[in-house]
């Protein structure tokens, strides 16, 4: 890979600015950028769906066509004309549905779909990762390869746009993605919170609404204060007094309860069905969680539809601005029985690469769009002066490798392996959508990159995680180390 | 501590090389580069099972009956794992239980801990006399003086149940004062038994050890 960015004065002057952000400048200079308490009108929201297993992007949005490939179509993973479809004024064309998919029930999500609602903001990037491990590459996804000082772009979006928040960085996922980054100088309020259990998340930010017959606000109140007062004392604090694990943890527990409950998040996030609460827990039925549970109809059985509730709810309600989602591995299973996704997510693809991918994808974008439809639908905050949550969000499908573009002479199935080739999904209305940074090359299947300044593509490029990272820290107003940005991708504010 | 404006090469150094901020305001976030090196030390944290376990004993509870969130799901098992230090590795894929308590930790063990004590004391306040753990006074009425005997005899006996040790003067008193109200007015019996529970049992000697 070559990249030959130049970091010129007016990109120095942009550092400077930003490490006016990063509190390096005194915040009396006037050439800093406020970021200590970031106004709600310049927060920017990053919802990460981690696709896990290794989502193929030739079997989605850069199909290959069998024409193109010539005489290496009956040994390369390409497409007849017939399964690929390219909505009207579309830059994408992707896989239709398959004619077949053997055991598994035929997908009610068409990738075109997708396209054609939210092409407008939907960006597509080709590019090589840099390991075919699942774990390793999961980080490198999230990390861009380390090229933030090893910061997850979750905690770069929290600590950019999240001061303040009661809880700027939440995940759902698994694996490899619900790691923390390596930079052990990003504090602990920064990082991820790891949430397992999304329905009733909501009831572990504050420390007796909803417990039965609990004290009074007032007598917890005191009894705080007389536990502060007993282990500021005690015999054992003493012994331990630069312990730094107990530290950071009577630290949190002086700042985080006070501002999660002040917050008052119980009765907003709670998303189990309301019917099934006794009312001596004294919950609240909020109208914008039961609203959220009509729209996500299998909230109740399938995980990643809770997921997204309860990202939605918590960057509408202020608490993030960061939210982690993540399938399983194992598919779900509706209240009929129909099983929807494939056991071992995309990675089912090393036993049936074509229908796996092709179920994997259906589902993933069908996920995406009910949150997508979520946040065009409400304004954040509840504000309407601060527009809807859409306009200043954006999502990234992350996953951690390709798969194989070879396949048996002629096989309409077969299995795949992990690829070092691959590219990303983006969407967002802060990039230049309705477009493909970079192309397939027809003599190998591989995805070849881009100009980041133009966004014109080159088949001589190579990009890598680094600038997938790179585009989303752009996007979000994030400024890097390395001083790289991507105007041919980004939309100048 | 004020730092002059840099250069920009010199602010580019500084991105790649360290972080730091002036102040320590609790609502912001920073790199913090200027806590000192802490000592080494052999300080563990108590996660869910052992937390569980010693919770269960300590109050005479079957740990399935110490919190169920809700009335549903088990709080430490399963809907607050994770900050309680635990991890799934079949559903989730969460091979490893957090390396530190995470954010929402205090909060959970608030809330789990005063469960726990609320459903002790409902039992004790069920069977009256043959109270098991609260049995220093009648937890129906008023809660004792602070001074009074019976209020210490409480606190003493929780910090032994809790804590494995007799709680030393000043933290008799300073627990003993939760029976009255900032008024000085007696609190109800039981709200005393829950909040000097839940002083003592989410104290930081009761999670770590």
């Amino acid at each position: 890979m070559t990249r030959s960015f130049s970091v010129g004065r007016r990109e120095l002057l942009k550092l400077g600015l930003a490490a006016g952000a990063l509190g390096l400048v005194p915040r009396e200079s006037g050439a800093q950028t406020a970021w200590s308490a970031p106004d709600a009108r310049a927060r920017k929201l990053l919802f990460v769906v981690c696709a896990h297993g290794g989502a193929s992007i030739v079997d989605s949005f850069l199909p290959l066509l069998d024409h193109e490939a010539g005489s290496a179509a009956a040994t390369l993973n390409c497409f007849p004309e017939r399964l690929i479809a390219q909505p009207p004024g579309s830059a994408f064309r992707c896989v239709t549905l398959l004619d077949s998919y053997q055991a598994y029930p035929r997908p009610s999500y068409p990738i075109a779909r997708f396209v054609a609602q939210h092409g407008r903001d939907l960006v597509v990037v080709g590019h090589d990762v840099g390991s075919v491990n699942h774990l390793v590459g999961q980080a490198r996804a999230l990390n861009g390869a380390g090229t933030d000082r090893g910061r997850t772009i979750m905690e770069s979006a929290a600590l950019r746009h999240g001061a303040g928040l009661p809880l700027p960085n939440c995940n759902m996922a698994i694996d490899g993605y619900v790691q923390h980054g390596t930079d052990a100088s990003v504090p602990v309020a920064a990082r991820h919170e790891i949430v397992m259990t999304p329905l009733l998340f909501g009831a572990g930010t504050h420390g007796f609404h909803a417990v039965p017959e609990a004290p009074s606000a007032a007598g917890i109140a005191r009894a705080r204060r007389a536990r502060e007062q007993v282990d500021r004392d005690s015999a054992f604090r003493q012994a331990f007094s630069r312990d730094g694990r107990l530290n950071a943890y009577l630290r949190a527990r002086q700042e985080v309860p006070s501002r999660l409950e002040a917050a008052q998040l119980v009765d907003k996030l709670l998303l189990v069905d309301p019917q099934r609460v006794d009312r001596r827990y004294g919950l609240a039925r909020d109208p914008l969680a039961l609203t959220v549970r009509a729209q996500l109809p299998h909230i109740d059985s399938d995980r990643i539809q809770a997921q997204i509730g309860l990202a939605f709810l918590l960057a509408h309600h202020g608490a993030s601005n960061a939210l982690t989602l993540g399938f399983g591995t194992e598919p779900a299973v509706r209240p009929s029985g129909a099983i929807v996704g494939v056991p071992l997510g995309f990675d089912f693809a090393h036993s049936l690469h074509r229908v796996s991918q092709a179920l994997m994808w259906s589902r993933t974008l069908e996920v995406v769009d009910l949150l997508i439809a979520l946040l065009k639908s409400h304004d954040y905050l509840g504000d309407p002066a601060l527009g809807r949550m859409w306009d200043r969000s954006l999502v990234y499908i992350a996953t951690e490798f390709g798969r194989d573009k070879a396949r048996p002479g002629g096989a309409e199935s077969w299995g795949s392996g992990h690829d070092l080739n691959n590219g990303s999904v983006l969407i967002s209305p802060l990039l230049k959508g309705n477009a493909v940074y970079g192309g397939v090359s027809p003599r190998t299947g591989q995805t070849y990159g881009f100009d980041p300044q133009t966004g014109r593509p080159d088949p001589n490029r190579k990009m890598s995680e680094r600038d997938v990272y790179g585009i989303i820290a752009h996007a979000l107003d994030i400024a890097l180390p390395s001083g790289l940005r991507y105007p041919g991708v980004v939309r100048a504010v | 501590m004020r730092r002059p404006q840099r250069s920009p090469t010199i602010l580019l150094c500084g991105l790649l090389g360290c972080a730091g901020g002036a102040g320590d305001s609790p609502s912001e976030l920073r790199v913090r580069t200027d806590e000192p090196a802490a000592a080494p030390s052999d300080l563990q944290w108590k996660r869910y099972a052992a937390f569980e376990s010693d919770l269960a004993r300590a109050l005479a509870l079957p740990r399935e009956e110490l919190c169920r969130e809700l009335g549903s799901e088990p709080c430490i098992r399963k809907v607050h794992l994770v900050p309680l230090g635990g991890n799934e590795p079949l559903f989730t894929g969460m091979y490893e239980p957090s390396a530190e308590p995470l954010a929402t930790t205090p909060t959970v063990v608030d809330r789990v801990v005063l469960t726990a004590c609320s459903n002790r004391v409902a039992r004790d306040r069920a069977v009256g006399a043959d109270a098991l753990v609260f049995a220093a006074f009648p937890l129906d009425g008023a809660a004792p003086r602070p001074d009074d005997a019976s209020a210490r005899a409480l606190v003493a006996a929780l910090f032994r149940r809790l804590l494995a040790r007799d709680p030393t003067d000043s933290e008799l008193e300073v627990i003993a004062a939760l029976a009255a109200d900032r008024d000085g007015q007696p609190v109800s019996a039981a709200e005393f038994a829950k909040l000097a529970c839940f002083a003592i049992g989410t104290s930081a000697e009761f999670l770590f050890f």
